[in-house]
């Protein structure tokens, strides 16, 4: 599939600062695909997402949109504005001194003659579902038709791909996941291809079709939400994407062979309580604590025998549904899912 | 090239060209004033020991009892009845709320004018009676005291509605729950403000005395009708009637000075406390009076107030103004200076917005030290009174026509142009006039996110695409005061104007003085005095709506 954008070995140490802001990132986003990049705040997704735009400069590397180099060394590096990809900041930045439509119409001043601007404009409202508010001021809107209008002012001029820089940080919690899926669509519909900047991990599962995972400056891993979710690489993704359970076990290498200690990662949804300890890997423990979620209670269980022969103890937590009914002190036995 | 804060900037000549712009401009406002200063290292000439010797003291005696008597006159008026109108309720609040703003709209010099009958009817038959009682010398000490009191109650009647809005803005952004605490820490209301309220607000109201003191600095034509000389008629004296230039411009350096000193006092007197002022919801801090005849007194106080600082010396002008009308009279005025006047305070006012906007707008593509230096060097000529800007301009501008005809033997033309022609007076205005520009339009600038700038330059657009369609739209509140502002303190500019006019060209200011001061035709000179105090008026007006419109538009 063709590139809308490519990133290699993207570089940037800010002045008086000990370690890079970004270590050598590459990345690549495909048409028509929505790609998050995740990572706590300091570990220079936004940074990264400046350095795309153009907004801010690396000190090596290379930034090539639909095959064309924009940035790296020794080339005359193209300016924001010539580079042709929209952009939707985390305060939306919508112009407070126009309306909906001319918010809209500012970026497709290069689009001759008007009538294919207005062509555009009515094709892009209807999109993004802004029918009837085109008039309205930016203060005169709600959050999320404030995110629609920024969405639509930056598909509007056709970019070879979009950023979003944490685009779901302003909304109303009750709202977001429905704003959040709406997001999804419209760009999906629209066939631009999206890079999404988030420290909210629910959001970018959910939202992206491919994960990239920046850990202070560097990239961790890349992959479907699937994958890294439940095939993190490592322990830092996977307990950035959710509670995970490290258990002790021995690794037996076939007959006679020694065994060998080392700690596998395991989801509390990956385990299941049994009523039979026979037969497949188990752990048996007891209930210390129940926190009720809504959905399911999470169970914590303190297990002294498992797969190890030391003494050690063990925290595990599991998922419950509300209606098996576990009292303090309970001891249940509990078996991986196989996947 | 230097670096920028979208370090996009520093890449392409459009973004350089504000640059450019912006230090140019610094250089043209910034070096005439360099000259009167660098005076001070030359040696002085002979004029200059017969100045020390007889007429300097008197000088800097004359401007320091100015400076000090208006400055707490202004202090006392200003912050008094701007604490009235915050704390209490009494009938007419509204009104005197704007209404004692008002005498802003009058020049200092017409307020002089308005006040002329107290000069003629009231002075001249009390001198008269002194003398004939006590003797010559009694009555010309006591002439000379009179003149200082009179002088120093008119000053303050014109300025202090500058220390007014600062107290009123002052005590606006002190958050109610400070007044709240203290109230129920057991004090009054009228105990919290002094404790509380007054300490809080220091640093706004010491600003504007500063202005205040800084316009007594600059007065010409009120001391002149008063007979009080002060650095800034010395440098008239010592120019136009010892005819001796180097004097004058070490006189100016003197008066540099001590504006110099005063902006120094200010800093140490509003001290390291910067208080920022922690917002509520609960602002008001009014309350009604304790008393009926408490809100009799606040009443009482602001009727005076109002009455002597604008209504009458307003009547007066009427007054005297269909004293000795004519209708020839107003044709005579309408085509020469008031035409001549609209159209030097026009042009002025737009080259000074515009060089304002591209200064700000350089400040903001490129916020180096270098940049917010040549913001602020730009701003230091409205500290600077108007008699040492012209000074500063006339040498300047004669030493370059000096350095021109020596090398390239066309210097004559250059005095030529700027004695002929309007342009060294609209440059002055540029030093003079920069900072009521630059001040709002920098302030409104701030207020612009920076995601507003990337923003539009994802969207395609340059540097002067973004100039034209995010920024001067959203600048249009700033702009418009800022032009209000410039418009009226140019049409109403006396001692700049004096020296550096053409010629040919009369405005509604030098006419107004010429005629009263010079030839004492009150009547005929208090009609282009009068057609000032209502542009003035109408431009107070005009701000006021613009600033209510905008807190509403919030």
């Amino acid at each position: 599939m063709a590139r809308s954008l490519r990133v290699q070995d993207i570089t940037k140490i800010f002045p008086r600062s000990s370690r890079p802001a970004l270590d050598e990132v590459s990345i690549d986003l495909s048409n028509g695909e929505i790609m998050a990049l995740v990572g706590e705040s300091g570990s220079g997704k936004t940074t990264l997402l400046r350095i795309i735009a153009g907004l801010a400069n690396p000190d090596s590397g290379v930034v090539e949109i639909n095959g064309e180099v924009v940035w790296s060394i020794g080339i005359k590096t193209k300016l924001p504005e010539e580079r042709n990809i929209g952009f939707v900041f985390q305060d939306y930045a919508l112009f407070p001194h126009l309306n909906v439509k001319d918010n809209i119409l500012y970026g497709l001043h290069k689009m001759h003659p008007k009538s294919e601007r207005i062509k555009r404009l009515i094709e892009i409202i209807k999109l993004t579902g802004l029918e009837n508010l085109e008039e309205r001021f930016p203060h005169e809107l709600s959050g999320g038709q404030q995110q629609r209008v920024a969405l639509a002012r930056a598909l509007a001029p056709k970019p070879n791909f979009i950023l979003l820089d944490e685009p779901f940080s302003n909304l109303d919690p009750v709202r977001k996941d429905s704003l959040r899926d709406e997001l999804r669509a419209i760009v999906k519909e629209s066939g631009i291809s999206a890079l999404i900047v988030t420290h909210d991990t629910r959001d970018a599962l959910s939202v992206a079709d491919t994960l990239a995972v920046l850990k202070e400056g560097k990239l961790e891993q890349v992959g479907s939400p699937e994958r890294i979710y439940f095939h993190s690489t490592s322990e830092y993704t996977a307990s950035l994407f959710g509670k995970v359970n490290r258990i002790p076990c021995q690794l037996f290498k076939g007959e006679g062979a020694p065994s060998e200690s080392t700690d596998i990662l395991v989801r509390p949804v990956d385990l299941e309580i049994t009523k039979d300890p026979s037969g497949d890997v188990h752990i048996v423990g007891k209930v210390i604590s129940t926190n009720f979620r809504g959905d399911f209670n999470e169970v914590t269980l303190e297990c002294r025998e498992g797969l190890t022969e030391s003494e050690s103890v063990t925290h595990v937590s599991i998922y419950v549904g509300p209606e098996r009914n576990l009292k303090l002190g309970d001891t249940v036995t509990v078996r991986r899912l196989r996947r | 090239m230097p670096k920028g804060l979208l370090n996009i900037n520093n890449q392409r000549f459009s973004s350089f060209w504000w640059w450019l712009s912006a230090a140019f401009i610094a250089v043209v406002l910034f070096s005439p004033l360099t000259v009167v200063l660098s005076s001070l290292f030359k040696a002085p000439g002979e004029g200059w020991e017969l100045i020390t010797e007889y007429l300097l003291v008197d000088y800097i005696l004359g401007t320091i009892i100015m400076t000090l008597g208006v400055g707490l006159t202004a202090l006392f008026l200003g912050v008094g009845s701007a604490w009235i109108i915050t704390v209490w309720d009494f009938p007419c609040k509204r009104f005197f709320s704007l209404a004692l703003l008002m005498p802003m709209a009058i020049p200092t010099y017409v307020m002089a004018f308005g006040y002329s009958f107290v000069k003629y009817d009231i002075r001249d038959p009390l001198m008269l009676f002194i003398k004939n009682n006590w003797g010559a010398v009694i009555m010309s000490q006591s002439n000379e005291i009179f003149n200082y009191g009179l002088a120093i109650l008119i000053l303050s009647f014109a300025l202090y509605p500058y220390v007014y809005i600062a107290a009123r803005v002052g005590f606006s952004e002190i958050s109610g729950t400070y007044i709240e605490n203290s109230r129920l820490l057991g004090r009054g209301l009228f105990r919290s403000m002094f404790s509380v309220g007054l300490p809080l607000a220091r640093p706004a109201i010491v600003g504007g005395l500063l202005l205040a003191v800084l316009e007594v600095m600059n007065e010409y034509g009120a001391m002149t009708y008063y007979g009080i000389e002060t650095l800034t008629t010395g440098i008239f004296v010592s120019w136009t009637d010892l005819g001796d230039k180097d004097s004058a411009v070490r006189l100016a350096a003197v008066a540099m000075v001590f504006v110099l000193l005063l902006i120094a006092i200010e800093r140490l007197l509003r001290g390291r406390a910067k208080f920022h002022a922690h917002r509520s919801s609960s602002n008001n801090l009014s309350g009604p009076t304790r008393t009926n005849a408490g809100a009799v007194m606040a009443f009482l106080f602001c009727f005076i107030l109002f009455t002597v600082s604008f209504a009458l010396p307003v009547i007066n002008l009427c007054i005297d103004t269909l004293h000795g009308w004519e209708k020839s009279k107003l044709t005579d005025l309408i085509k020469g200076p008031l035409i001549d006047s609209f159209i030097v305070s026009s042009i002025g006012c737009l080259g000074i917005v515009i060089a304002a906007l591209v200064i700000s707008y350089a400040a903001r593509l490129f916020p180096t030290i270098f940049m917010k230096s040549i913001t602020k060097l730009c701003m230091l000529g409205y500290a600077v009174p108007g008699a040492v800007v012209a000074i500063s301009i006339l040498v300047y501008f004669s030493g370059m026509g000096s350095f021109l005809s020596e090398f390239l033997g066309f210097g004559s033309l250059t005095s030529l142009f700027f004695t002929l022609t309007p342009a060294g007076l609209i440059i002055a205005y540029f030093v003079r006039f920069m900072t009521p520009a630059l001040a709002p339009i920098e302030a409104g600038m701030i207020r612009i996110n920076a995601s507003m700038d990337e923003a539009s330059s994802m969207l395609g657009r340059s540097s002067w695409g973004s100039f034209f369609n995010v920024h001067l739209p959203l600048l249009r509140f700033p702009l418009f005061g800022a032009m209000i502002v410039l418009f009226v303190d140019i049409l109403k500019e006396l001692p700049l104007t004096l020296v550096l006019r053409p010629p040919n060209i009369e405005t509604l200011a030098t006419t107004s003085y010429g005629l009263i001061q010079k030839e004492e035709r009150i009547a005929d000179g208090s009609f282009p005095a009068l057609i000032l105090v209502l542009t003035g008026t109408l431009a107070v007006l005009a701000l006021h709506i613009l600033i209510r419109k905008r807190i509403v538009n919030k």
